[in-house]
């Protein structure tokens, strides 16, 4: 269960699971939602999956991600959408403007 | 069939297996405090319903997680996936309405609306799942 509170903690994995819910996706459709990198969102459905919360299923050569949520983590998915759990550290970490990440500054 | 798959199997059907268990272990331990005249025979056909309810919803909460066939195809994962959601939460609602009948109703109210209230989760799921497959909602998934 704690492995689910983890997963759930963070505002992408809840969008990830949001996504879900309106049908499988692609691992290359659901990174197009986020302003982040490949291995970050491969981090995230890592977390996912270990928290048994979705499954990968490989169909030809395309890997689908599905949601496997029972209903007590449905509706724990649903509260804490509801209550805005993560939403200032989303505020924190939402990028300005263009939707794009900001480049972080090169240090000299 | 793969490792992961069968193991996968094993599980659910030692989770059934304790389900059932375990209830028989509430009805043996029912009959027996009723033998002992601890409680009346209402008391244990209440109780014991209650118990029952309580042990399909927790089932039913867990059915998305059940080892199902891997997918097909896009469509066949789209409608697998709808369909299991559905189905757990409108049983593992009615089967808490069950238990909640059998703590407040009076008992020949609860003996009927409990079955009536199963059946009715049955005819929603079974209804979603015919919607679905003729072609429900499909402009988002093809």
């Amino acid at each position: 269960m704690n492995n689910v509170f983890k997963a759930l903690a963070d505002p992408t994995r809840r969008k990830v699971l949001e996504l879900l819910r309106q049908r499988p996706m692609s691992a290359g459709e659901l990174s197009e939602h986020f302003p982040v990198s490949r291995p970050t969102m491969s981090a995230h459905f890592a977390v996912l999956r270990e928290a048994d919360l979705i499954e990968s299923n490989k169909i030809g050569t395309t890997i689908l991600y599905q949601l496997k949520l029972s209903v007590l983590e449905d509706a724990l998915l649903s509260f804490s959408q509801l209550f805005g759990i993560g939403a200032v550290e989303r505020a924190a970490t939402k990028p300005a403007g263009n939707g794009h990440p900001r480049k972080q500054p090169r240090r000299s | 069939m793969s490792e992961h798959s069968s193991r996968r199997i094993r599980q659910d059907i030692v989770l059934g297996l304790k389900l059932g268990a375990s209830m028989i272990v509430v009805a043996l331990l029912l009959a027996l405090a009723r033998r002992q005249g601890w409680i009346d025979q209402t008391q244990v056909v209440r109780a014991f319903n209650i118990v029952l309810g309580l042990g399909f919803a927790a089932y039913s909460n867990l059915l998305p997680k059940m080892y199902g066939p891997p997918p097909r195809s896009l469509r066949h994962a789209t409608l697998a996936q709808a369909v299991r959601r559905v189905t757990s939460w409108t049983m593992t609602l009615a089967f808490l309405i069950w238990s909640v009948l059998w703590i407040f109703a009076p008992q020949q109210i609860a003996s009927i609306a409990s079955v009536a209230v199963v059946i009715a989760a049955i005819a929603i799921s079974l209804g979603y799942l015919v919607w679905k497959a003729a072609g429900g909602h499909t402009s988002k998934t093809s």
